[in-house]
C-alpha cells in the first residue's frame, strides 16, 4: 500500500519538477558542429536527433520539445551533412540493415552517444520509444558502471 | 554425585527412534516428493465441509475428501511455449513475466533516477538506477521480434512528459502482450496435435485403480463409499489376532514367554506354505499337468511329432509343481522349534533357487509354445481340441511365471513379502486410451478428484493425482504426478488388539515364587488425529506412518493366577509407533485390583498366528 501511495505522489512531484528542456536548433553551420560535440560529449543526454528543415522535420521537434524533460534532449540541425564526420563516427546499435546516411529522417542517441535506433520517417510515435531507449548506457559499457 | 537425568541407554533408545523416524519420512517422501509445477492447484474438501489448500508441502489428504483441481492454463501454455512456439517464445514469456514480477522495483528505480538527476549529482550516479531497468525497456520495445510489443505500447495513452507514466506503460504493455502470446500458443498448439491428460490413481494395498474424473476420462465411477471415521468394534482380521493371541498368551501363561515364541515361529513355516500354495503358477502349472494326464493313449499317439514337444513340457512342468509341493511340505512340516533367523534364511535360500527354477521353465515353455503353435495346423478333431487347450494352458503358465517373477523380483522381495507382510507394489500409473486427450482450447477449468466413489480404501493408501501432455508421434510428458497418502487429519477412532505385560503386583511388594509379568489379551478403543492445524497435520507424513498416537480404553482377558479362570479388566491406555507400543493402567474388574501394563502390537503379516 506504501509504495501504490508512494509512485502517484512521486509522480505528481515530478510533474512539476521536471522543467522542459529547450529544443535546441542548430540553424547555422558554422556553431553546429561544436554545439552538437559539446552536447555529446557530456555523456550524460538521451537526444533525439532531427536532421532536416522541412516543415515535417518542425513539425516532429515541435511534437518531440514536451518531451524533452531532465536528461532527455530534443536537438533538430538543419542539414545532417553540418554533423559529418561526427554522426558517421558513432556506432549505429540499431538492428541492420542501417539505412544510407541521406535517408535519416531523425535518430536516437544514447549515454553512451550510440545510435540506438534510426528514423527514416517522421512517425511521431517513436518518440517516447526512442527516449526510453537512449536513457541508458549501451551494453558494453555498462561494466564500467 | 551428579545424577544422569538419561543414561547411555536412554540415548541410544532415542536415537534410534529419531533415525527411524528420519529414515520412515524420508522413504514416505521418496513416494511423494512434489513435482515443482504450477499447472495444477489443489484444494481439499473434506467430508466435514472444510476447505484446505494443498500445498507443495502436503503429503496427506483424508480418505473421504473431494479434491478439487483446478488447471491453471496459463502455466501449462508457459510450459508447452517451448515445444509448440520455439525457444524464443518460450524465453520471451518468461522474460515478460520476470518482468511484471519487477514492476514496483523498476518504478522506484526510476525514481530514484530523476531525483539524483534533480539533485544534480553526477551522471554515473543517476544513470545506474535506470541502467536496472533498461532490460524491461529493450524488451518491450525493441527485442520483440514481431514488433506487437511496439504496437501495443504505442497505442497507449501517456501525458506529454510524463516520464513515470511512460515507463509505466511498458508493464502495461507486457500485461496485453502476455495473453495475447498465451493465445497465439493455444492455436498453435491444436494445430500440432497437442492434447494434454489427467488422471488419479487409487494405490490400495499392492492394487492400483484408476479414479474416474468426470469430462477426463471414460472410466465408470465406484459404488460410493466411505472409510470409517470412528471405527470401535473390531474387524475381522483383529479378531483373529486376538484369537491367536488369545492362544499365545495362555501357553505364555502356562508354559513360559520362550514356549510361545517357538510355536509363532512354527506358524511362520505354515504361512510360506500357504504363500506357496497361493502362486499363480503353482495353479496353472497343476492345471496343465491334469490337462496333458487327460489326453488318452490313442489320442498321444495322434500327436505325431509333437509328442515329443509336449511330453517335455510335461516333465518340466511336473518337474516344477514337485518342488513347489515340496517346498509347501518342507515349510508345513516346519516345527515350533526352529530358530526365526535359521527360518528366514532358508526361506532366503529356496525362494532364490524357486525364481532361477521358473525363469528357466519360463524359457522352455515359450520355445515349446512355439513349436505346438507351427504344428497345430497338422492336427485335426478333437486332438486339436486337447492340443489348442495344452498350448492355452503352456502360454498361461508362462504369463503367469512371468508375472510371479516380475512380482517377486527378488529372493528378498518374497522374503519380505512372506516374512514380514510387505505387500510388493507393481503400480502403474499410465494414462490409458480410456482418457481423453484434450487440446488447450477444450481443456475444463477444473476437475473433481472424488475419493468416495475411488473404491476400497484405508488409511495409508495413495490417491495420485497426475497431469500429461503430448504430442502426436510423440511420448507423452508428466507436467504434473504428485502422491498423497490418505490419513484423517482430525479426531478418529480406531481398535487395536496388543499382547499384554501386565504387572499386578508391584515390584516390591513381590514374592520370589510369583511370575513379574502376566500376559493377557487385549483390545483398545483409541481415539487419534489430535491435531488443532489442518495445514500441519497434511505435512508431517510420520505422525501417521511412525509415531501415531492413541489415547483411550483398553480392555483385557486377565488371568492374575495363572490357573485359567479369566477375569476382564479395564483401563486407560496410550499407544505409540501405530499401536505398536501400548502403556497404561487398569482395574481388575473382578478383585478391583490394579495393574500396570505394557502392551505389544504383534507384527502379524502376511499369516496369521493359528
Amino acid at each position: 500500500l506504501g509504495l501504490q501511495l508512494k509512485i502517484p505522489l512521486l509522480q505528481l512531484l515530478n510533474s512539476y519538477t521536471m522543467p522542459l528542456n529547450s529544443v535546441l536548433e542548430l540553424y547555422d553551420q558554422t556553431v553546429a558542429r561544436d554545439k552538437f560535440d559539446e552536447i555529446l560529449g557530456g555523456g550524460d543526454k538521451a537526444i533525439f536527433l532531427i536532421l532536416g528543415n522541412t516543415a515535417a522535420h518542425q513539425a516532429l521537434a515541435a511534437a518531440a520539445a514536451p518531451e524533452a524533460v531532465n536528461w532527455r534532449w530534443v536537438v533538430i540541425v538543419a542539414n545532417y551533412q553540418w554533423l559529418n564526420p561526427t554522426l558517421a563516427n558513432l556506432k549505429v546499435t540499431d538492428d541492420p540493415p542501417i539505412p544510407a546516411i541521406g535517408s535519416w529522417f531523425a535518430v536516437c542517441i544514447n549515454f553512451s552517444t550510440d545510435i540506438v535506433e534510426i528514423y527514416t520517417d517522421d512517425d511521431g510515435s517513436n518518440i517516447v520509444p526512442c527516449f526510453l531507449l537512449a536513457s541508458s548506457k549501451s551494453d558494453n559499457e555498462t561494466e564500467d558502471n | 554425585m551428579k545424577r544422569k537425568i538419561i543414561s547411555r541407554k536412554g540415548w541410544l533408545i532415542l536415537f534410534i527412534l529419531v533415525s527411524i523416524t528420519t529414515v520412515s519420512e524420508a522413504q514416505t517422501n521418496k513416494h511423494t516428493v512434489p513435482v515443482k509445477s504450477g499447472v495444477l492447484q489443489l484444494v481439499e474438501w473434506t467430508d466435514g465441509g472444510k476447505q484446505i489448500p494443498v500445498t507443495g508441502q502436503t503429503r496427506i489428504v483424508e480418505p473421504n475428501s473431494v479434491l478439487h483441481v483446478l488447471i491453471d492454463k496459463d502455466s501449462l501454455k508457459k510450459i508447452l511455449s517451448g515445444n509448440v512456439m520455439g525457444q524464443d517464445v518460450s524465453d520471451e514469456l518468461s522474460l515478460l513475466n520476470a518482468m511484471l514480477s519487477k514492476q514496483a522495483e523498476a518504478i522506484k528505480n526510476l525514481n530514484e533516477a530523476i531525483s539524483l538527476y534533480n539533485a544534480n549529482k553526477p551522471a554515473a550516479v543517476w544513470q545506474k538506477p535506470l541502467q536496472n531497468n533498461q532490460a524491461f525497456v529493450r524488451l518491450i520495445l525493441h527485442n520483440n521480434k514481431d514488433k506487437d510489443a511496439r504496437a501495443i505500447y504505442n497505442g497507449l495513452a501517456h501525458k506529454p512528459g510524463d516520464v513515470i507514466g511512460e515507463f509505466q506503460n511498458l508493464f502495461t504493455t507486457a500485461q496485453l502482450l502476455i495473453p495475447k502470446i498465451l493465445n497465439q500458443i493455444t492455436v498453435q498448439a491444436k494445430a500440432q496435435g497437442v492434447y494434454v491428460q489427467l488422471g488419479a490413481w487409487l494405490d490400495a494395498g499392492k492394487n492400483s485403480a484408476p479414479i474416474h474424473i468426470e469430462g477426463f476420462d471414460e472410466y465408470l465411477p465406484q459404488t460410493p463409499s466411505s472409510v470409517e471415521r470412528f471405527q470401535v468394534v473390531l474387524t475381522q482380521d483383529q479378531q483373529a489376532q486376538l484369537d491367536s493371541i488369545t492362544v499365545l498368551s495362555q501357553t505364555a501363561n502356562q508354559q513360559g514367554l520362550g514356549a510361545a515364541i517357538k510355536q509363532y515361529a512354527g506358524n511362520a513355516g505354515q504361512g510360506i506354505a500357504q504363500k506357496l500354495k497361493d502362486l499363480p503358477a503353482y495353479k496353472e502349472a497343476t492345471l496343465l499337468v491334469a490337462s496333458v494326464e487327460n489326453i488318452s493313449a490313442q489320442d498321444q499317439q495322434a500327436l505325431g511329432a509333437l509328442k515329443a514337444t509336449i511330453d517335455d513340457s510335461y516333465q518340466a512342468v511336473t518337474g516344477y509343481v514337485a518342488d513347489i509341493d515340496a517346498l509347501i511340505k518342507k515349510y508345513s512340516a516346519t516345527p515350533g522349534t526352529t530358530d526365526a533367523g535359521q527360518l528366514l534364511q532358508q526361506v532366503n535360500s529356496d525362494i532364490s533357487q524357486l525364481i532361477t527354477e521358473s525363469q528357466a521353465l519360463q524359457t522352455k515353455l515359450q520355445d515349446n509354445a512355439k513349436t505346438i503353435a507351427a504344428q497345430l495346423s497338422g492336427l485335426a478333431g478333437t486332438i486339436k481340441t486337447q492340443v489348442t487347450a495344452i498350448k492355452a494352458g503352456v502360454d498361461s503358465l508362462g504369463n503367469a511365471i512371468k508375472n510371479d517373477v516380475q512380482n517377486l523380483g527378488s529372493a528378498g522381495d518374497l522374503f519380505r513379502q512372506l516374512v514380514i507382510g510387505e505387500q510388493l507394489t507393481n503400480l502403474s500409473h499410465d494414462f490409458t486410451d480410456k482418457v481423453h486427450q484434450l487440446s488447450l482450447d477444450n481443456l475444463p477449468d477444473t476437475a473433481l478428484v472424488d475419493l468416495s466413489t475411488a473404491g476400497k480404501r484405508d488409511q495409508g493408501d495413495h490417491v495420485i493425482v497426475k497431469l500429461g501432455t503430448g504430442k502426436p508421434g510423440e511420448t507423452a510428458k508428466e507436467r504434473f504426478n504428485q502422491s498423497y497418502a490418505l490419513y484423517f487429519c482430525s479426531i478418529y477412532a480406531r481398535t487395536a488388539v496388543g499382547f499384554l505385560f501386565v504387572n499386578p503386583t508391584p515390584i516390591f511388594k513381590r514374592t520370589d515364587n510369583t511370575a513379574l509379568f502376566r500376559f493377557a489379551p487385549s483390545y483398545s478403543i483409541l481415539l487419534k488425529g489430535f491435531w488443532a492445524d489442518p495445514i500441519r497435520s497434511r505435512q508431517s507424513l510420520s505422525y501417521h506412518t511412525f509415531w501415531d498416537p492413541g489415547l483411550g480404553l483398553n480392555f483385557s482377558s486377565l488371568d492374575f493366577k495363572g490357573d485359567g479362570s479369566m477375569s476382564l479388566g479395564i483401563g486407560g491406555v496410550f499407544s505409540l509407533f501405530n499401536d505398536f507400543l501400548q502403556l497404561g493402567y487398569g482395574v481388575n474388574t473382578f478383585d478391583g485390583r490394579g495393574y500396570a501394563f505394557l502392551g505389544f502390537r504383534l507384527p502379524i503379516g502376511a499369516f496369521s498366528i493359528h
